[in-house]
């Protein structure tokens, strides 16, 4: 939430949210890639 | 766009009509409820599907009751005044607790019957018969573990008007009534599935994984299905069908089946040299069943997606590449490996046919030792 | 960040920028919002002519028009088309138009990003009608993409170069809905006006809140996933080979480990659009606000974890098949917390049936229905024989086209005054309403015959035992899609013109409330907020 508008301060918040959350989708993307084939390869107990 | 595509559609529409009066006749008992199960464990199924609907149908006239009265008794034309305070009283408050309670409760014994059920679908107890089940693009192959017989089950080409069009394979598999079947699946090359609703629920087939189902059939019948999984281009047409008889039948029928089995064994593996007419006509015979799907009837293949073997570099070109090609099929597309599915005088027919027909000019016989030298 | 931060000093003195530019360079949240929102209805009509296409080609038994892959193409594109093309980008140009105005916020956190994220779409488009077109127009095109939407390995490995353009089509939109999604989170976590907290939030921003935090989590897996098929597919890996030691299956966990919540991703921003027009119209407010946002909450993370109910048949071990089972069956409690709140709105209150309304109304009925059907096919024995079948479409196409498309008509209807300051044509909305809900029903409702009959989906052709329902659900689909027209018309003679719109164009706009978005002018002029709004 705003307090007052304090431009400088909010651009530098909002580019630290979006880090964060562009950071998660990547992890997610190697996650996928990288972890999830040697775990669930021979489907969940298949 | 849209008037142009009705305009396409209308013709059809008069025969349409014709089908729609003589199939709503013959197929009445059919139509808006799973098929009658045949089979012990399907039954089950059905008295699981039947209570679902049942509470199903339950929930959708209370949801449907209670929004049509609150549209007939709450109209801001008739005067109705809004209850600003509604969600502040009691049932506001508790509502989200019985709600969701009385929810739960309904999810929870749903789910211990169909859990019970599962367990019955699941279960792995002795068979009497076991059927290896392979699906491949576009037919079934069953394979009869214990007798070591096999059927190659295709569509059996009919017209669009005939009850059967699309329903029928020129091999079904015959399973016995009163025993309990088994039924191993796997695939040569994409995913398929394998279920016939009467008498047993669906299971995938992966290249490379066995799954495995199982039935108790109960009434004698001839039961149908279809592949149930996208496998590309002849999805639509590859049938499931089995055909139940007694014990006795089946004793008798598979007896039958092993001793073509070993003529055709003993015929294929004899040293004989064939004459070219022998080859070519039973290469026919081998094309229709087993290639004819794909790469057509005069071998024009179908454009941008099967290749034609009628003038084909191949089919006129080295034999060893043409054997090669049939034998070990080509990796990355639709062409399967023949080598393990069809007997070495098959293979040497089917090339044989492929390289004299068709206008194809190549005019040599390939033997089947030829064929047992290129595996 | 000039759009949200420079402005005061800065644009005030002009209007936007005039021609192209305004829309290339745009980073003005309501352009953008405009622009998401045409892509979307440009795509409502390419996925339409592919539906109208499947519909006349199952007419009537034998093939009529086309060869089967091209009909499987079709069947995959028309999803493809719908789900990324059509219900996303519209959910997202809503969220761009409305929800800076209903939180009290200049612009979106990041509004050039926010460009970025619009025109990778077109980008994707282009990509996706290449996908099409390849077979043909490229020597070696191979086969079409024929596989369904869910491009299910080995298939998808056989399928021909259009697979490829649809894997760098699904990269592009993976992309654009990260960013706008991230874009979206970021604002309603930053931006909000002084005294807009979380819980003062108009349903519409917690919808949109929980969805992106979804597309943030499921999106990247796809992009993984297809990124894998076009590995195996070129560069000889093996992920989904079982002969070089990989999995099929797994392909298949991955993609509906995406696919199910995506479900979410299309129905929470309807929910939320249906959170605001049901009190709005019963003139009364939300039964239980917190209790939805919980239920939204519940109804998000419950629907990550059930993803493998789509693939029963595949032979996962009795643990886990009952695990699923269950945690799928669950999903109708936050499903029916929401139907509780919808329907005691409503009670006791004052109700009046403007199109937006009727749509809402309809919701409510339809997706109940999609939801009992859905249990149903939660019950893994009983799965088991519906699997494959018409019975699945219909399911889905009841939970989606009600529950995800109408629920954006309502929103189009119900917002329509305030994107263009004009009041849409009233009578000619209640026809669009009657023709849309009257033509869906008879397309889909008879699907649940042929499906439990055992019509499978994916079919070219199929046998004239299914030929009475095919033929009803045929002249409904192709009515469905007429319809269509009269919504396009509805639309272009709002944006020329019409009743002049009021700030609060509807009675009970405001009851219930604290969303901004009523406070200012229809319509709203270019920069919204140059003073920071309080909330009391």
């Amino acid at each position: 939430m705003m307090d007052k508008r304090d431009d400088e301060k909010l651009r530098k918040a909002n580019l630290r949210v979006a880090i964060i959350l562009g950071i998660i989708a990547l992890l997610g993307v190697l996650y996928t890639i990288i972890y999830l084939p040697r775990v669930m390869s021979g489907g969940m107990g298949g | 766009m849209l008037p142009h595509k009705r305009k396409r559609a209308l013709p059809t529409l008069l025969p349409g009509v014709g089908i729609l009066l003589v199939s709503g006749l013959a197929q009445a008992a059919y139509e808006i409820n799973l098929n009658p199960p045949a089979a012990t464990i399907t039954q089950e199924i059905f008295d699981l599907h039947m209570l679902t609907t049942w509470i199903a149908t339950i929930i959708m006239v209370i949801v449907t009751a209670l929004i049509i009265y609150s549209l007939f008794a709450f109209r801001h034309s008739q005067g109705a005044v809004a209850d600003q305070e509604f969600h502040n009283n009691w049932f506001g408050r508790w509502a989200w607790v019985l709600v969701p309670v009385v929810v739960l409760g309904i999810d929870l014994s749903i789910a211990s019957s169909a859990s019970s059920t599962l367990s019955s679908v699941e279960s792995h107890d002795k068979a009497d018969v076991t059927v290896n089940v392979t699906g491949s693009q576009w037919k079934w192959t069953y394979e009869y573990m214990e007798d070591g017989v096999k059927i190659v089950s295709n569509l059996k080409k009919l017209e669009p008007t005939d009850p059967l069009y699309l329903r029928d394979v020129d091999n079904p598999l015959v399973l016995p009534t009163g025993k309990r079947v088994r039924f191993l699946l796997t695939s040569s090359d994409v995913l398929h599935n394998w279920g016939i609703a009467e008498i047993v629920p669906k299971k995938i087939s992966i290249p490379g994984y066995i799954n495995e189902t199982w039935t108790h059939i109960t009434k004698e019948g001839t039961y149908r299905g279809q592949c149930y999984e996208n496998c590309g281009t002849g999805h639509a047409f590859m049938p499931a069908v089995v055909t139940a008889i007694s014990p006795d039948k089946y004793t008798q029928w598979m007896t039958e089946q092993k001793t073509q089995a070993a003529q055709a064994a003993t015929e294929a593996s004899s040293d004989k040299v064939w004459a070219k007419e022998e080859l070519v006509a039973k290469g026919q015979e081998v094309y229709s069943k087993n290639c004819l799907a794909c790469h057509q009837a005069a071998g024009q293949g179908l454009p941008g997606v099967f290749p034609a073997l009628a003038g084909s570099a191949i089919a006129n070109g080295a034999v060893a590449d043409h054997i090669d090609i049939v034998v070990k099929g080509k990796a990355g597309t639709a062409m399967a490996a023949w080598g393990p599915q069809l007997n070495d005088l098959d293979i040497a027919a089917v090339i044989t046919f492929e390289r004299n027909s068709w206008g194809n000019t190549a005019g040599d016989v390939v033997q089947p030792k030829d064929i047992k030298a290129a595996r | 960040m000039s759009g949200a931060v420079a402005h005061d000093d800065h644009h005030d003195h002009h209007g936007p920028p005039k021609g192209w530019q305004r829309w290339l360079y745009s980073t003005n949240h309501k352009d953008i919002g405009t622009m998401y929102l045409f892509f979307a209805l440009f795509m409502l009509f390419f996925g339409g002519a592919m539906a109208m296409y499947i519909r006349a080609e199952l007419f009537m038994p034998g093939i009529q028009l086309a060869s089967p892959d091209f009909y499987n193409n079709m069947v995959t594109d028309h999803a493809l088309v719908m789900v990324f093309g059509m219900v996303m980008p519209a959910a997202a140009g809503m969220a761009n138009w409305m929800i800076p105005m209903m939180i009290g916020a200049p612009d979106m956190a990041l509004p050039r990003l926010n460009n970025l994220s619009f025109w990778l779409l077109p980008a994707a488009a282009l990509m996706l009608i290449l996908s099409i077109l390849a077979p043909y127009i490229f020597p070696d095109g191979g086969t079409p993409v024929n596989t369904g939407w869910t491009l299910l390995p080995p298939l998808s490995v056989q399928a021909g170069m259009g697979m490829d353009f649809t894997i760098f089509a699904v990269h592009l939109l993976g992309v654009s809905s990260i960013l706008a999604s991230i874009n979206i989170v970021t604002t309603i976590l930053n931006m909000r006006a002084p005294g807009m907290t979380m819980l003062k939030m108009p349903l519409f921003v917690w919808a949109w809140f929980f969805t992106g935090l979804l597309l943030i989590a499921i999106m990247p897996v796809l992009a993984g996933a297809v990124t894998m098929l076009l590995f195996d597919r070129h560069f000889g890996t093996s992920f989904f080979d079982a002969a070089g030691g990989g999995d099929p299956i797994l392909f298949q966990h991955l993609f509906w480990f995406f696919g199910h919540p995506e479900v979410y991703v299309l129905l929470l921003p309807s929910i939320g659009v249906l959170g605001l027009i049901i009190p709005t119209f019963s003139r009364k407010p939300l039964f239980g606000y917190k209790p939805l946002v919980g239920g939204m909450a519940f109804l998000a993370t419950l629907g990550m974890v059930v993803w493998a109910h789509h693939q029963y048949t595949i032979g996962m071990s009795l643990g886990a098949t009952n695990y699923f089972m269950i945690g799928t069956i669950l999903i109708s409690i936050p499903v029916g917390l929401m139907l509780l709140n919808f329907i005691f709105t409503m009670w006791r209150g004052s109700l009046t049936f403007e199109t937006p309304m009727l749509f809402g109304i309809a919701i409510i009925l339809m997706f109940s229905f999609a939801g009992v059907t859905g249990v149903m096919l939660a019950v893994v024995p009983a799965d088991m024989q519906y699997h494959d079948t018409m019975f699945v479409v219909a399911h889905f196409h009841y939970a989606l086209i009600p529950g995800a498309v109408f629920g954006l008509y309502a929103g189009v209807f119900y917002w329509l005054p305030k994107w263009t300051g004009h009041m849409y044509d009233e009578r000619l909305g209640k026809i669009f309403f009657w023709w849309t809900t009257i033509s869906f029903n008879i397309t889909f409702f008879p699907q649940h015959f042929s499906g439990l009959a055992g019509m499978p989906r994916r079919i070219v052709d199929y046998s004239i035992q299914y030929t009475e329902f095919n033929v009803i659900s045929s002249i409904g689909g192709f009515m469905f899609g007429l319809s269509h027209l009269l919504f396009l018309y509805i639309i272009f003679k709002t944006i020329r013109g019409g009743a002049k719109a009021p700030a609060k164009p509807w009675e009970g706009s405001q009851i219930g409330t604290t969303g901004l978005e009523w406070t200012l002018p229809s319509p709203p002029p270019f920069h919204s907020f140059t003073e920071a709004p309080v909330v009391k």
